[in-house]
């Protein structure tokens, strides 16, 4: 299984070139069963990421460009009146689907943003009161783009809670980007890309996920990460039980994903700045910005013993 | 970067805090200030309810100058202690009204502080400082709620206030032994409409009585020595002369500072004193009566104070130089056994003492010619007729505290009227007597008795202990005491008020009530407490604090006692900083985390000490890094240790790791 996970990863890189950590993290949270935010500029591969990794895990794919005038009829679907039948009938959405890349997720307004959010919590959608469950294992990967903000509704910390991760590629290495160049467009490539895994196979990893072995020391090192955010006085607020819970089953599938069955404070430490970043606001010289709230993370893995003292 | 907002939690804390810091101003300062604070706070927590705006600079302009007209209306003096605490009062509570972000509320809580302290302006007893300490929990708590991000445990919050008070208190008992004592470095004046309980500088009838019900503590004395009789606790305090058939009152001038007034280092020759070998020491605690006169037993021989100027003056009596504005003490040396002016009265005295209004009274003027006629002249006829006098007292009359209101002439009324009546009737009559006898008298006023707080040792003398009796001369035997009072009411002097009453008149004095045994007890051991407090903390100026530093030090030198704050505060913060790494009770660690343990020190000790937040893989890959030689024994450790505290392996392994962390040492 190990063998799976690392090919998945390397296929995934062959296209998204110098990103190995960030492949594994997004891996990571899809293998949890959490949604991914991607937090970067245009051009950074959000997309392409989003797209091989629907590929190489066999996954269907749709893709909703969230703009100003969206509806949420426009992602989740609606009724429409069928002439021959005489009666109403429901067409499915671009939500139905297993992967969904939501993209530029704050162009949109709260109102078409929370019927995504709705979707993702509940993993079903409602329409006129009828329950319409999505496939399974169904993941969304938003992005957003963290510049020009000028007509955009920024997700409110509740929304931003409900993404496993959060995280930002950055650009290329420049070995990486010279390959890129040199190369063919990753765009034509994906088409090649084959499923690396079935979904039974997938359903079995998550499964193994879930079953790795988190130790009473490890636990009360989370503990007291949570509890240090409660604590210090850079933190606006503390980390929410959810946020918690969040951290241990990232750190989970990353030790999954390096072949062990239990969970090291290393694979803790991997996965913070991905889990923490995004829920925490900082106050006086860490005021929430993207800088200082890496500040925070740093601050946190820093300050926090991992053996208890 | 954006200043952040109070959140309502902090506002809430923040006007709690305040509340409490104020509370014991708002019993001296003008009650404007109340509603003024009261408006202010309340328009500030409205402005989240009701969605108010922040008032505009117009009406914060307003305001403030509505305060300062009130100020200028409400102190009787512009610049005084009490004109500028309350302008602090009203700027400290219009900065609600602005009190938007984090730095505002900073500024609040420091605002608190002086608060705070500017209530010892006008008290300082124990309960005050017991309260201020609960304020300053308080604060502290305010102050944290400013820094703390929301939703913190409150078990968690008193343990960050517990922790810095315990490290606050030491402290703030070091600066308190240390630093420099100055006087008082301005006059606090003194406090307006409140006169403080005590006699006055005159008597007419019907003065005592109210005084009687008053349960207040005029004053605490410890002796050097054993505790006089009860009989013998005559605090003298002052000598009236003056009669107007109502009314007696000082002699013109004794209050001016200058009439009579001598050293204080020995007995003045102008007394002509004369004593046998019993003298008693004592240290009177007095708390501030607002007037110049001392009290002291007997005669005084010689007194000193840190505090007062003192002064003895005519007729044994001991004063102040200024009036006694606040709790004051001083110690006397008294002779309890002597005789004074028993040579000759010179013709001022003598006139002053036998002096009578014109005409009143006329029945007692005809008693005392006729016991004169009675008796004839001479020190003989004199004592045979004060003694009449005693035993017409003690024959005929009641010692009660309800009198019928005696007319203008009161001593009449009294003799051939009521017959009823306490100490102030008995010697204003008795000095009466006397005088229309042709024997110099006059009246003295102070205490008699006291409560005697055994465990302490000290006497308490209340207000109900005030009292009345009278001295008159004899050619070569001097001024003499006579109680008119014991002659009818033996008790009184031997024991206390109460007993010499009935039993329905017994709640007319204060305090008595406390006949239960618990209550009286517990009432002891507050006063005691307070005492000890005033004598140790209040009375700590600079010879005490020499004192005690010379016992504690060696020798007081500059040197020694800048030693001992600078290394007393390292000590407290040592300490708090020990606190911060888990000073607690150390909880016996497993095996594997006792060896892991010891190869960490042995790696820091060369020099590679583990980092706050490092896993033990990271750290071993580190070190690794600049110790190749190292690099395979560390990763094994590192990862047998992982896989002990991580993955759950057997006690086999434990073994295992022990060892191999014994074994292995960097060379």
């Amino acid at each position: 299984m190990l063998s799976e996970l690392q090919t998945i990863v390397k296929a995934v890189g062959q296209l998204l070139l110098g990103k190995e950590e960030q492949i594994k993290l997004a891996l990571c949270c899809l293998l949890a069963r959490g949604h991914l935010l991607i937090e970067d500029l245009p051009g950074m591969g959000k997309t392409t990421l989003a797209q091989s990794l629907a590929k190489v895990l066999g996954l269907s794919y749709q893709r909703v460009q969230f703009t100003s005038d969206l509806l949420p009829g426009d992602i989740i679907g609606g009724s429409i009146f069928d002439q021959g039948k005489g009666s109403f009938r429901f067409h499915p959405g671009p939500v139905f689907t297993q992967v969904l890349l939501a993209d530029e997720i704050n162009r949109s307004t709260p109102k078409a943003q929370s019927a995504l959010l709705e979707a993702m919590e509940e993993r079903q959608v409602s329409v006129d009161s009828i329950s319409h469950a999505l496939p399974e294992p169904f993941f969304v990967i938003a992005t957003q783009n963290p510049l020009s903000q000028a007509g955009t509704y920024a997700l409110p910390e509740s929304q931003l809670d409900r993404f496993l991760m959060c995280l930002s590629l950055g650009y290329p290495p420049a070995e990486a980007e010279k390959a890129l160049l040199m190369g063919r467009d990753p765009r034509e490539r994906l088409p090649e890309l084959k499923a690396l895994v079935d979904l039974h196979k997938l359903k079995h990893i998550q499964a193994q996920v879930e079953a790795v072995k988190a130790s009473e020391a490890l636990i009360t090192y989370i503990q007291r990460l949570v509890q240090f955010t409660r604590e210090h006085e850079s933190f606006y607020c503390g980390l929410s039980p959810r946020a918690a819970m969040a951290l241990l089953r990232s750190a989970k599938a990353w030790a999954l994903l390096h072949g062990r069955d239990h969970v090291l404070p290393d694979d803790v430490q991997a996965v913070v700045p991905a889990v923490v970043e995004h829920r925490v606001q900082g106050q006086f010289g860490n005021a929430s910005s993207a800088e200082g709230q890496q500040n925070l993370s740093r601050l946190l893995l820093n300050s926090v013993a991992v053996m208890a003292p | 970067m954006k200043s952040l907002l109070l959140r309502q939690g902090q506002l809430k804390a923040l006007a709690l805090s305040q509340l409490f810091c104020l509370l014991p101003l708002a019993f001296v300062l003008p009650l404007w200030l109340v509603p003024f604070w009261l408006m202010s706070i309340a328009w500030r927590l409205s402005l989240h309810r009701f969605s108010w705006s922040f008032p505009s600079t117009a009406v914060k302009a307003t305001a403030l100058l509505l305060a300062l007209v009130a100020i200028v209306l409400s102190s009787p003096k512009l610049m005084s202690v009490d004109s500028f605490v309350m302008f602090f009062i009203s700027a400290f509570s219009l900065k609600l009204l602005e009190l938007e972000s984090r730095d505002d509320g900073l500024l609040v809580v420091g605002a608190n502080f002086v608060a705070l302290a500017c209530s010892f302006l006008y008290f300082q007893t124990l309960y005050i400082s017991v309260y201020a300490l609960f304020c300053l929990a308080f604060l502290f708590w305010a102050w944290l709620a400013i820094y703390r991000s929301a939703g913190l445990s409150a078990r968690v919050q008193y343990a960050h206030v517990a922790k810095l008070i315990a490290v606050v208190l030491p402290c703030m008992f070091l600066l308190f032994v240390v630093m420099p004592r100055y006087g008082q470095l301005w006059q606090m004046p003194s406090q307006q409409g409140k006169a403080a309980t005590g006699f006055s500088d005159s008597m007419s009838p019907g003065d005592f009585s109210e005084l009687i019900q008053s349960d207040a503590v005029a004053f605490r004395v410890s002796f050097d020595a054993a505790l006089p009789e009860p009989s013998e606790r005559y605090w003298r305090a002052l000598v009236f002369e003056e009669f107007d058939g109502r009314r007696w009152s000082l002699s013109q001038g004794w209050l001016s500072a200058y009439a009579q007034n001598y050293a204080t280092t020995k007995a003045p020759n102008q007394w002509q004193l004369s004593q046998s070998d019993k003298v008693t020491g004592y240290e009177l605690l007095l708390e501030a009566h607002q007037q110049p006169w001392l009290f002291s037993l007997g005669a005084p021989l010689a007194a000193n104070s840190n505090s007062l100027d003192l002064r003895f003056s005519s007729a044994l009596l001991l004063k102040s130089r200024r009036p006694v504005a606040s709790r004051a003490s001083y110690w006397v040396s008294s002779a309890l056994d002597y005789r004074y002016q028993t040579l000759q009265l010179n013709s001022t005295q003598a006139r002053r003492n036998l002096r009578l209004p014109e005409q009143g009274n006329e029945q007692s003027r005809a008693l005392a010619k006729e016991l004169r006629a009675q008796f004839g002249t001479g020190v003989e006829a004199d004592k045979k007729l004060i003694n009449e006098i005693m035993s017409m007292f003690n024959r005929d009359f009641y010692y009660s505290l309800k009198v019928p209101t005696l007319g203008p002439n009161s001593v009449d009324d009294f003799i051939f009227g009521s017959r009823r009546g306490f100490c102030e009737h008995y010697s204003s009559s008795f000095v009466f007597l006397l005088r229309a006898a042709g024997i110099p008298a006059r009246v003295v006023v102070g205490y008699q008795g006291g409560q005697y707080n055994r465990d302490a040792d000290y006497l308490i003398v209340r207000q109900r202990d005030a009292h009345a009796w009278a001295e008159y001369w004899l050619p070569g035997e001097g001024w003499l005491r006579a109680d008119p009072t014991s002659a009818v009411a033996p008790s009184r002097i031997e024991q206390d008020l109460g007993s010499a009453l009935s039993a329905d008149e017994r709640d007319l004095v204060g305090g008595l009530h406390s006949s239960v045994a618990a209550l009286m007890w517990l009432q002891l051991r507050m006063d005691e407490l307070s005492y000890q407090w005033q004598k140790f903390v209040l009375n700590y100026d600079s010879r005490m604090q020499s004192h005690f530093l010379e016992k504690l030090l060696g020798a007081a030198t500059p040197t020694r006692i800048a030693m001992f704050l600078l290394g007393g505060l390292a000590l407290i913060l040592a300490l708090y900083w020990l606190s911060l790494f888990g000073f607690r009770s150390p909880r016996r660690a497993s095996p594997v985390q006792r060896a892991y343990a010891l190869h960490l020190k042995r790696l820091a000790k060369r020099g590679y000490a583990l980092k706050r937040g490092e896993t033990p893989l990271a750290y071993a890959g580190r070190i690794g890094a600049v110790q190749p030689s190292w690099s395979h024994a560390l990763l094994t450790i590192a990862k047998a240790y992982n896989r002990i505290c991580y993955a759950d392996v057997g006690a086999k392994s434990e073994q295992h790791f022990i060892s191999l962390c014994r074994s292995w040492k960097p060379n």
